[in-house]
């Protein structure tokens, strides 16, 4: 892996080597607060890093919501399971887990309902002394809907680090990333606060 | 599905990844190919396009609707898929996309198959809640012949397609 993970903003590595990040709060390249870009080469390579960052995160009293776009809902409590999260079906029930449709999140009545519900999250999270909410979003219908435009204005609309304790994970299918121009890539480099590329 | 005993099932068994699930029991299998007599005989029914970027799942259905007797040409890469379609436009009578993939989707695979060729016809399927305005929505000259829900067993699906290319030339295999 090509970083020093707090100073360099674009981190490459494979899979295995970023999901291992995730073990260790000091060596996690989410940092808390942050929005941060993940573009990720197969669906195995986002299984693997957003189940090892929400088994570490759940254990930390974090809540995780995950917005899946290419792996059904069920598919991403079985890699859950599969990952070590102890007991998934107790986290969903007791709201300290949600997997969600990300296509129903970003498309249904506007770009920024996964955002809203994690932001929603929040003040709950507060109350219950937990240490902060984290949200993979994969953004993948914004290509499949072609709204190139509305995605562009939803990343820059949102923070490069947050004040409160709300992480944003945007992930993206590198065949997705792909088909934005190179201004469009570097746009995106540049707002967030740091870029995991999965090689 | 567990409770079945009178079908012995393949599926997709990639436990932690699927996204979707297909269905192929023996019985299926030979559905439409058992009876010659049935009208089918040993001429292809039709050439598909098959487009899912699960491998596993691509090669279910590929060997289920082979072995009920279509011709398949079955594809991961949608991107692939097009160019095969494009080189051989008229060959193909029907498309059997997977809604999302990553890339370039079904909904605008299909588009780009039907600007190609509008006689194809076009079957989306998904493991997720289907809402076929969402579509129309957002591609609202493209017309889409259907949508499959998965899991789906290979009999229904054969059935699904049959009357689906029924309703357009009875089946016509333009190569033969």
């Amino acid at each position: 892996m090509t970083a020093n993970p707090y100073s360099d903003r674009i981190v490459r590595g494979n899979s295995l080597e970023i999901a291992e990040t995730a073990i260790e709060k000091k060596k996690s390249l989410i940092e808390p607060g942050s929005h941060t870009l993940l573009v990720y080469n197969d669906l195995k390579a986002f299984r693997e890093i957003y189940s090892q960052y929400s088994r570490a995160l759940l254990h930390q009293n974090e809540i995780v919501v995950i917005g899946t776009q290419y792996e059904t809902i069920n598919g991403v409590k079985n890699t859950l399971r599969l990952a070590g999260v102890d007991d998934v079906e107790r986290h969903l029930n007791e709201g300290t887990l949600f997997i969600v449709d990300a296509q129903q999140g970003y498309q249904n009545v506007d770009s920024r309902g996964m955002w809203k519900f994690a932001m929603s999250l929040l003040s709950r999270a507060k109350k219950e002394g937990r240490q902060g909410v984290t949200g993979f979003g994969d953004a993948g219908s914004f290509f499949s809907f072609e709204k190139i435009e509305e995605l562009m204005q939803y990343e820059l609309s949102l923070p490069h680090k947050y004040e409160d304790t709300i992480t944003n994970v945007c992930s993206y299918h590198l065949k997705d990333f792909e088909t934005l121009t190179e201004a469009q890539q570097q746009t995106l480099f540049d707002h967030h606060f740091k870029s995991i590329v999965v090689e | 599905m567990s409770g079945n005993n009178d079908e012995n099932f393949y599926r997709n068994n990639n436990s932690a990844s699927s996204s979707a699930d297909v269905i192929l029991s023996k019985q299926d299998a030979g559905h439409h190919t058992k009876n010659t007599n049935e009208g089918y005989g040993d001429k292809p029914l039709a050439r598909l396009l098959i487009v899912d970027d699960e491998y596993d799942i691509v090669q279910v259905l590929k060997l289920g609707l082979q072995q009920n007797g279509f011709l398949v040409n079955a594809f991961t890469n949608p991107q692939e898929a097009l160019q095969s379609f494009k080189s051989n436009a008229e060959s193909y009578c029907l498309l059997l996309s997977d809604v999302r993939m990553p890339g370039l989707s079904g909904m605008q695979l299909a588009r780009k198959v039907k600007e190609t060729n509008p006689d194809v016809k076009v079957v989306l399927m998904t493991a997720f809640e289907i809402k076929d305005n969402e579509f129309s929505k957002v591609f609202p000259s493209t017309q889409v012949d259907g949508f499959i829900q998965k899991p789906v067993r290979i009999r229904e699906l054969t059935d699904k397609i049959l009357s689906i290319i029924g309703q357009s030339n009875g089946g016509s295999n333009k190569e033969d």
